[in-house]
């Protein structure tokens, strides 16, 4: 309900403004140059603009002074956004509000307003602003984005949804609305659609961790055992810690890709790992006896290939 | 004067001239010793005059010593022959002696005399003197009758006695005379003195008697006056042709005495040719008279004669007569210096007659005369130098007359305007007179006076050079002012509308030419605002704004000085100098008195000040103009143009960016002006701004202003207001107007502001606050908030613990209608959960001969689990049905995990305790399937409904855990995506 009161209030605002204004011609042409300006900044922000997830962004710091009212918008961004990081939220609401009144033809001081007003649970305000923010950039994804997370905390999955599509289909950079939407894809099983979303997150953050298990589960369902295993390891690269996909791995390749050798490594690998709790959860299998089985059937496998040739020690330190 | 009184006046001068001598002879001898200090000198009026007193008062002297001395040899000799004579003598020197009386008592009143004799003044009488000279006399008649000179003695007396006054005993002693001393050579004399006598009395008939009793004394002096009074007695007894011929005998006389060289005779022809001409007149035509006096005059000349002929026949209005004579003159008389006499006479002549076009001919006849070529002026004079003066003369004659008449018929135009003919006269009299080059004040004015007839005439051009003329010849002073003006108005009236360039050069001549000559005249400031309205008219604005400019500061209070500010400012609008015009006009406006003229300046000053600001707009100078707008409603408040200068900077604040300032602009504008009909329009640009810009508040601030000001759309504006409150955190300030609202408002609008109260309340409010609404909400049975109300208080009934009240609401409210699917969905499985925890907390332990029926209550108790949950999956709400699957899977794998656990019961044998887990198995078996089928739908529905909880990952797992999957499912759980922010690294602005 509150979500379209700027909008339905935009519009007969407009059309008094045409209609009444002394000079028609300053009027009119005070509209079409902040239009013209506003398209400007539009079609340049849409084309280039990308995005870093708060926890990911490097460099900057949250300015303790108020210098920063000096500046020009476009500098004042990267501070506000280290502000986010660094949870100065009043900081975050001031830049902001700052940038809404004197960049006010720029999408960002709304941003920054919609952030600082979801930090204090304001979600009415946070989704007014970033409606606002769309109206200045209608095309840009960010803003999506951010009205699917706070849909998302209100439990509101459908719209949610539909503004993580428009945000994934708007800005490429944004891995988490193609991942979340990659996993959804999955869950209803189109897997086309979810490679699709997959790739797309994997383009924009190759080493994105959830989306690169998705893809080896989605591979895995599938069966495509190889290229489960390869998303697997990618996946065990970008979070080592992964405990699932440490054991998906071995399971893969012990199961389906009879890759006893690699299969054998890879439970040695996890047990190492998880004796040195360096897993992100704990391992609802018993680790020894597997190995132990895998190595009987490396063995029989082994005594039944001597005749023939001689293979070099599968037995070998873990690798990490 | 009559012809009787120019008859005594002639006989006067005739007395004196006879009389004189015979009285002064003698007296002249006695004061024969001129003084030279007592020379009079010319034109020292007043030292002359104390001469005169001086030597009459040595003469007076010299006289009273005479008479003394006189009386004392009188009583000397006393009784002696001697006696006689000196009373003869005493009566002389009386007689000598009142005319000395005479100059006293004439001079009587004069300064010199009183100041420096006045005893002898006021002593003096001739009446006196000559009284004494009768006494004197008459002794001696008395006393000595035989006294030799007795004639004399009575003449004397008679004519003392005339003196006096006393004509009777005058005229007696004449009588006496004539009658005792007929021998004397006194007798014409005496009857002279008769007839003069008798002449005054107007007894003509009597004096010509004694008039012609002369004519027997041919030599006596008196001769020809004799003659000469009885041609006048004729015509005074109205026989002119007598009194002509007595006249004709007078010059017959004259020349008589003339040809036989009788000096000591009187020679009266020339009077008496003169008096012919009053003479003729009554007695023969005009025509014969150049003819008759021609005769008459003989060696003399006629020309005077026919000159006064002419002036008679004129003082008679004889004018016709006139003119005959004075042609003839012309005709006869080619060379007579008096021609420009005769021109003149008869150019007056025909005016007299009224025949101004003779007249005006006559004087080009004149003028003809005049000309230094012609025959008259060549031959009029003996030399070259006195012909040239006689031209002179005669132009000076022609000159005057022409000028006389052309005056004098100007004159008369103006009393009759109607007749023409004068003005036409007079124009060409002036051209006349004018035609002669001259100099002088009263050429000057006479020109002036053609040029003011010419003006009057309408023949403007022309009136305009006469006017230039006077102008150029005449000294600065008040003619020459009015000269030089009226060669303005004359031109500026014979241009009309369109001024050619040589037209207009000529005025700025002349208008120079007065100003030069005029610089403080009356009608500068009239000419210079003409000049520079002529180039204004002409487009030629830097020549005319100068004059303009100087003449509205030096004449600020007449009325051309207000003209020429307004004409300069015309300029300066024309050329779009609106600094010069806001410049000037606050000049203008600070010397102001007029209020209403400082009004006007006012207006104007902010007009320009208003458009030069527009002109920087036009120019794209938007900051300046910006800047100059508000300057300018800062600076005139009051304005008209106040208002729209305020908007005009509103709009550029917009045009330059500066939008949050344009945003205040129209807040402030429309709090200065609320009445303007843009007011509603500012504040709505100003809430739009600000709303633009994210200021909620400033919004909302604007938008309560919006709603008080446009009551059609208070509402919508009020609302609006209370939800950029509501969104800014400003709960109370949206809580208050979504009550005021609701108050006023209808069924359907109060529930849309119950509904956004309950938002707000959900978002911002207390818990008190929220129950408050919800209170509302279910007493005004707003739907669905009030059914979803009541649910959630169900469901906090369940959550309390209160299992039964909670329960048989949700029975209650089922049963009612109203309710929605969803609603309903959540009411049953508060219903299922209830039910739930009986199945839960329902124990399988039990004796072996109660096995049966533990489970046939714990079965019961599932199946009633089972249909709830069933009966919630029903009304297809998703989230509901998904928690309603998951319980099912849940109580199925209870219920599987306590028939597996279930306890042997006691006293068993152990075939028999085979035999019941055997039993058991049967029973958990089916279960298990159901219990895993459960899974798998939910599942399946989880998926289907894409739900961002994580629920379906976990069921899947879950799942996956009872397959015994082989592989682990690596897919992670499904969380909200981590926040982000913009990296601009690649945005071009």
């Amino acid at each position: 309900m509150m979500n379209a009161r700027n909008i339905i209030f935009a519009l007969p605002i407009a059309l008094l403004i045409s209609a009444c204004a002394t000079g028609p011609k300053a009027a009119d042409s005070a509209d079409s140059g902040a239009q013209a300006q506003l398209s400007q900044v539009t079609a340049s922000y849409s084309d280039r603009v990308g995005s870093v997830a708060v926890e990911q962004m490097k460099g900057t710091t949250c300015p303790a002074d108020s210098k920063w009212e000096n500046l020009t918008w476009s500098k004042i961004v990267p501070l506000a956004s280290a502000c986010v990081k660094a949870k100065d939220w009043l900081k975050v609401e001031k830049m902001g509000d700052w940038m809404a009144r004197n960049a006010h033809l720029t999408p960002w001081g709304p941003y920054y307003l919609a952030l600082s007003a979801e930090s204090r649970r304001d979600y009415p305000r946070a989704v007014w602003m970033l409606e606002l923010a769309l109206k200045k950039a209608p095309k840009e994804g960010i803003f999506h984005y951010e009205l699917g997370r706070i849909h998302w905390e209100l439990k509101e999955d459908a719209e949610a949804i539909k503004h993580m599509r428009l945000a994934s289909e708007l800005n490429p950079t944004l891995t988490g609305a193609h991942w979340v939407l990659g996993q959804l894809a999955m869950q209803r099983g189109d897997n086309a659609e979810a490679e699709k979303y997959l790739q797309k997150a994997l383009s924009s953050d190759p080493e994105h961790a959830p989306s690169l298990l998705v893809m080896a589960q989605l591979k895995m369902n599938a069966k495509e055992w190889d290229r489960a295993e390869t998303y697997l390891m990618r996946a065990i690269s970008a979070n080592p810690r992964s405990a699932k996909a440490r054991l998906a791995l071995a399971q893969v390749q012990e199961q389906h890709l009879r890759k006893f050798e690699e299969a054998l490594r890879s439970y040695r690998q996890l047990k190492q790992l998880a004796a040195e709790r360096k897993l992100d959860e704990g391992v609802q299998l018993n680790l020894d006896e597997k190995i132990q089985t895998l190595k009987k059937s490396l063995t029989q496998v082994s005594e039944a290939g001597k005749v023939s040739q001689r293979r070099p020690s599968a037995e070998g330190k873990v690798h990490e | 004067m009559s012809a009787w009184k120019r008859f005594e006046f002639y006989t006067l001068i005739a007395l004196l001239a006879v009389a004189a001598p015979t009285v002064s002879a003698k007296g002249k001898a006695a004061a024969k010793k001129p003084l030279d200090e007592l020379r009079l000198v010319e034109g020292d009026e007043k030292g002359n005059e104390e001469k005169s007193l001086k030597a009459e008062l040595l003469v007076s002297a010299s006289e009273n010593k005479a008479i003394q001395q006189a009386l004392k040899l009188i009583k000397k000799y006393k009784g002696t022959p001697l006696e006689p004579d000196l009373h003869f003598r005493l009566a002389e020197l009386y007689m000598r002696r009142s005319k000395t009386d005479r100059f006293f008592e004439v001079h009587r009143e004069s300064e010199t005399i009183v100041k420096l004799a006045p005893r002898v003044a006021r002593a003096s009488s001739v009446k006196n003197s000559v009284q004494k000279a009768v006494d004197t006399y008459g002794v001696i008649q008395t006393r000595f009758p035989s006294f030799g000179q007795m004639d004399l003695v009575v003449y004397n007396r008679a004519f003392a006695y005339q003196i006096l006054g006393q004509e009777k005993d005058a005229e007696n002693l004449y009588w006496q005379l004539i009658s005792k001393h007929p021998n004397s050579p006194l007798v014409p004399d005496a009857h002279l003195a008769i007839g003069e006598i008798a002449f005054n009395r107007a007894q003509f008939a009597l004096a010509l008697d004694h008039f012609n009793a002369i004519k027997k004394y041919p030599n006596s002096r008196v001769y020809p006056y004799g003659l000469y009074k009885a041609a006048w007695t004729y015509y005074n007894m109205r026989d002119a042709q007598k009194g002509l011929k007595k006249l004709e005998e007078v010059v017959a006389y004259g020349k008589y005495i003339s040809d036989n060289k009788l000096e000591a005779r009187l020679d009266l022809r020339k009077e008496a040719l003169n008096d012919m001409t009053l003479f003729y007149e009554d007695v023969y035509p005009a025509k014969d008279a150049y003819s008759y006096f021609k005769q008459q005059a003989g060696e003399l000349e006629v020309g005077p004669i026919l000159l006064k002929m002419g002036s008679l026949y004129e003082r008679h209005s004889r004018f016709n007569e006139q003119r005959v004579v004075l042609d003839r003159f012309i005709q006869e008389l080619p060379t007579s210096p008096l021609l420009p006499k005769v021109h003149t006479d008869l150019v007056l002549a025909f005016d007299h007659l009224r025949q101004k076009d003779q007249s005006v001919n006559r004087l080009n006849e004149f003028a003809k005369l005049c000309n230094s070529s012609s025959s008259w002026s060549k031959g009029v004079g003996k030399t070259p130098e006195e012909n040239k003066k006689s031209a002179e003369e005669c132009l000076t004659s022609l000159n005057e007359t022409s000028l006389k008449l052309a005056k004098k018929w100007l004159k008369s135009w103006k009393k009759l305007p109607s007749d023409t003919s004068y003005a036409d006269a007079s124009e060409k009299a002036f051209e006349i007179y004018l035609r002669t080059p001259g100099q002088g004040e009263e050429y000057a004015q006479s020109r002036f006076a053609y040029a003011e007839l010419l003006f009057a005439r309408q023949k403007f051009r022309k009136a305009s050079q006469e006017y230039a003329a006077v102008g150029h010849v005449s000294a600065p002073g008040a003619l020459n002012h009015d000269a030089s003006y009226g060669a303005l108005i004359s031109l500026e009236k014979a241009v009309g509308e369109k001024w050619s360039n040589e037209d207009e050069k000529s005025f700025h001549q002349l208008a120079q030419d007065y100003i030069a000559k005029n610089p403080k005249g009356q009608y500068r400031l009239d000419i210079e605002y003409k000049m520079a309205l002529l180039a204004y008219e002409k487009e030629r604005y830097d020549e005319a704004a100068p004059t303009f400019l100087r003449l509205g500061r030096d004449f600020a209070k007449q009325e051309k000085g207000l003209k020429s500010q307004d004409l300069y400012l015309d300029i300066l609008n024309i050329k779009k100098d609106y600094r010069g015009i806001r410049n000037y006009t606050k000049e203008l406006m600070k010397g102001g008195t007029d209020v209403a003229r400082t009004q006007k300046m006012r207006k104007l000053y902010e007009q320009a000040y208003f458009l030069e600001v527009q002109g920087l707009e036009e120019k794209g100078q938007l900051k300046e103009a910006l800047a100059e707008y508000i300057g300018f409603f800062k600076q005139n408040p009051s304005s008209d143009l106040a208002e729209k200068a305020m908007w005009n900077a509103m709009q550029l604040h917009f045009k330059v960016g500066d939008a949050w300032n344009g945003a205040k602009a129209a807040e402030e504008f429309a709090t200065r002006y609320p009445q303007s009909p843009q007011s509603v329009n500012a504040l709505l640009r100003a809430a739009q701004t600000f709303e633009q810009m994210a200021q909620l508040g400033e919004a909302a601030r604007v938008l309560e202003k919006l709603a008080a000001r446009d009551e059609k759309n208070a509402t919508r504006w009020k609302e609006l207001a209370a939800d950029f409150h509501a969104m800014n955190g400003a709960a109370p300030s949206a809580r208050r107007l979504y009550n005021d609202l609701k108050t006023a408002a209808n069924a359907e609008k109060r529930k849309t502001l119950l509904n956004k109260l309950d938002a707000l309340e959900q978002a911002y409010g207390t818990d008190q606050s929220r129950a408050e609404i919800q209170r509302v909400l279910i007493d005004q049975n707003v739907q669905p908030q009030a059914n979803l109300a009541k649910v959630r208080s169900i469901e906090a009934l369940l959550d309390a613990g209160k299992d039964t009240e909670a329960f048989n609401q949700a029975r209650h409210y089922l049963g009612s209608s109203g309710m929605s699917p969803n609603e309903k969905a959540r009411l049953r499985m508060v219903h299922a959960k209830i039910l739930e925890q009986e199945f839960l907390k329902q124990s399988v332990k039990s004796r072996a001969e109660r096995v049966a029926t533990v489970l046939a209550i714990k079965t019961e108790k599932l199946q009633k689990v089972q249909e709830a949950l069933q009966s919630a999956i029903k009304f297809g709400d998703p989230k509901v049905s998904l928690d309603a699957f998951e319980r099912l899977y849940g109580c199925y794998a209870h219920y599987v995990k306590a028939l597996k656990e279930m306890p042997v019961p006691a006293g068993l044998s152990k075939e028999d305790a085979q035999a019941f887990r055997a039993e058991l198995d049967k029973l958990v078996i089916p279960l298990e399937e159901k219990s895993v089928d459960t899974l798998a739908q939910a599942v399946t529905f989880a998926h289907k409904q894409q739900f961002l909880d994580g629920t379906a990952a976990r069921l899947e797992n879950e799942l996956a855990k009872l397959n015994q999957q082989s592989t682990v499912n690596v897919a992670p759980e499904l969380r909200k995506p981590a926040m982000v922010v913009p990296v601009l690294s690649g945005v071009g602005i």
